[in-house]
């Protein structure tokens, strides 16, 4: 029975990365990009200081405050940057140390596993143990208990690794604090969301191997 | 509305079997204990300076399996209500002595079987689990401190972010204390809302029971359906978490409400198929069968609130005070066996979506907010309920109180899974639908 379902549902993954996300899978707001009006008076009302010149897309917390100060929602979720790069392009393992999150950021990441976006066709995997691991992925904002934890994983880990921070907590402290993951250990690649949304996170995993 | 009293006033509290131990906030040098009535929806908030608890006299006496239990006569507060322990944070009352032929694990906090960094002291004999204790407070991040001094509309962005998957319950139950009389309009947004979040977490507990029974198949059709309802969020509600939907006063935007409900209506047809070809395993079934059981005497004691009560026979919803409700098809749904099976089937959304998407009254859908004094807030999250106390001086927060249904609800799965052998403790874990997050705030 089973067999007869997946077969009436068909193919229902997404096609990204070859073509841009459709509207129907990205429905969400997406970052703030300021289109009129003085940006002075938007940078009051933001509750972690994100706005000064432009907006930093690593501090914004979807909010949507400055919505009434001319900042319009563009629905684009592929907010990444990455400073080392993984040197082999297949098989990547990733282990997850979650440092005080407030578990949106790991029910996104469970959802990166569904048949929409199938992380294992592009060559993702999750492990359970940091021996086997290439990345390690850093999410919520690091708290007194975790940062042991966290730095006893990184030993364990072997080379080539690089740490990803994904997530306003983890990249720049969001709303919990001021400081992100980079204070405790050197970030190899930062994800922007709050939390990031699925093809978020796979525009910032594809970039830390191949040539984009 | 706090009212002082003394501490045998707390022992009389705490041996009368109608109030249930649902709070106890430190406030100054002295204690807030609530104390709620489930049947009538009545809720005390007593204060008394900290009782004298002989913590290491408690522990193997009182949680042990039900009926190897006894009470001496001069019990005090921590051995007569063993959920305090946990209500006060510390979790080291319920470690017990490891004897020499036991083999001692200590379960996380970075480990992949929870997806959260949270920690478990199992004492077990074999594969058969002797005692289990959590071991709470990694990802504390000290809200209900941060939250004093703030106004109450910067404090509903850390409200909503203290446990992401339920945010709209923890901004419902923040909002409620805050406002009056807000527009109809609002308030029924707000529940159409609070219903999606139950489903969508429903949903996944039901997927990772699934996962942990290896069918892997049915898990990933429960997947995909849960990024079904997420990607409704997104659309009518702008977010995936439905964060940012709600302000002290109402509800940020309107929502269309004839085309989400006919997509409600179609998902859960297709919940429906899922779940009946699921239960035909019968592989499945047996797992959850008589695994981890609660019976009632156990509910009481631990004071247990949400999922796990209501499987078991004991039907505590916090919905059913709410006014709102009367008149709607909402009912308390209750099952009898109290095993992780009853917690997997015993929950019920659609029909309250129906009726508030079809009846949604023309109003506007904010209102001004002017908020002082001692203030509480109750919602149903998914797990359980929640309940938000506060201290309010022209609009500032003075003082806060958080209770999240989890602090209560994993002493109960410590219990719960007592002689269980190893491989189920997944399938125990799993069908509470607790989170860690919400547990340390």
């Amino acid at each position: 029975m089973w067999v007869i379902k997946g077969l009436r549902k068909g193919i229902i993954t997404t096609k990204y990365p070859d073509e841009k996300p459709t509207k129907d899978e990205v429905p969400e707001i997406g970052v703030p990009v300021h289109r009129h009006g003085d940006i002075k008076a938007a940078s009051g009302v933001c509750p972690t200081d994100a706005i000064s010149e432009a907006l930093d897309f690593y501090k914004c917390i979807f909010c949507q405050r400055c919505e009434d100060y001319g900042f319009e929602m563009t629905g684009n979720v592929e907010i990444a940057e990455v400073n080392r790069k993984l040197p082999f392009s297949g098989s990547v393992h990733i282990f997850l140390v979650d440092a005080g999150s407030c578990n949106a950021c790991n029910r996104e990441l469970d959802m990166l596993t569904n048949p929409y976006y199938d992380l294992h066709r592009l060559g993702f995997f999750f492990t359970p143990t940091p021996r086997h691991a290439d990345i390690m992925f850093v999410i919520g904002k690091v708290t007194d208990r975790m940062v042991e934890p966290m730095l006893k994983a990184y030993e364990a880990m072997p080379e080539p690794k690089i740490v990803v921070a994904a997530g306003s907590c983890a990249t720049s402290g969001g709303i919990f604090g001021n400081e992100g993951v980079d204070r405790y250990i050197n970030v190899d690649a930062k994800i922007s969301g709050c939390p990031p949304s699925p093809i978020g996170l796979l525009y910032g995993l594809l970039k830390t191997y191949r040539r984009r | 509305m706090i009212i002082e009293i003394t501490e045998s006033e707390l022992l009389s509290y705490a041996k009368n079997k109608k109030y249930s131990l649902t709070a106890c906030f430190p406030k100054k040098d002295k204690e807030v204990y609530v104390w709620t009535d489930y049947t009538s929806g009545s809720i005390e908030f007593v204060m008394t300076g900290s009782p004298d608890i002989d913590i290491n006299r408690t522990p193997s006496q009182t949680l042990g399996l039900s009926g190897q239990f006894a009470l001496p006569p001069e019990a005090n507060i921590g051995e007569i209500r063993p959920v305090l322990h946990a209500l006060s944070g510390n979790y080291n009352a319920y470690c017990k002595e490891c004897p020499d032929d036991v083999f001692k694990l200590h379960y996380g906090p970075v480990s992949s079987g929870l997806w959260e960094s949270g920690a478990f002291h199992i004492l077990s004999y074999g594969e058969r689990i002797l005692n289990v204790a959590p071991d709470l407070g990694y990802k504390h991040r000290a809200i209900e401190k941060k939250i004093c001094g703030m106004n109450v509309k910067d404090a509903l962005l850390l409200i909503e972010r203290l446990c992401g998957t339920f945010s709209v319950a923890y901004s419902n139950a923040f909002c409620s204390a805050v406002e009056e009389n807000i527009p109809e309009r609002a308030e029924a947004i707000r529940i159409i809302a609070l219903e999606l979040e139950r489903i969508y977490n429903h949903i996944h507990a039901i997927q990772r029971l699934a996962t942990a029974a290896s069918q892997s198949v049915a898990a990933s059709q429960f997947s995909a359906l849960e990024e079904d309802v997420l990607r409704l969020n997104a659309k009518f509600f702008r977010h995936r978490y439905l964060f940012g939907l709600n302000i002290p006063g109402g509800v940020r935007k309107d929502i269309n409400t004839k085309v989400l409900l006919g997509r409600i209506i179609d998902i859960k047809r297709e919940f429906d198929k899922l779940v009946e070809l699921l239960i035909t395993s019968t592989i499945f079934i047996d797992r959850l069968h008589n695994t981890a059981i609660l019976n009632v005497e156990d509910i009481i004691r631990l004071d247990t609130i949400g999922i796990p009560a209501r499987a078991s026979g004991v039907g505590k919803d916090v919905r059913s005070f709410n006014s709102i409700y009367t008149d709607t098809p909402f009912r308390v749904a209750v099952e009898e066996y109290g095993d992780a099976l009853s917690r997997m089937m015993v929950r019920n959304s659609v029909e309250i979506i129906k009726f508030f998407a079809e009846n949604l009254p023309q109003t506007e859908l904010k209102t001004d907010v002017d908020a002082s004094g001692f203030l509480y807030g109750r919602s149903e999250a998914p797990p359980g309920d929640i309940l938000t106390a506060l201290e309010v001086e022209n609009g500032i927060i003075k003082w806060a109180g958080i209770r999240p249904p989890s602090t209560i609800n994993y002493p109960a799965f410590a219990v719960a899974i007592e002689g269980n052998i190893f491989t189920d403790f997944s399938f125990g874990i799993e069908s509470f639908g607790l989170s860690f997050a919400d547990s340390d705030r």
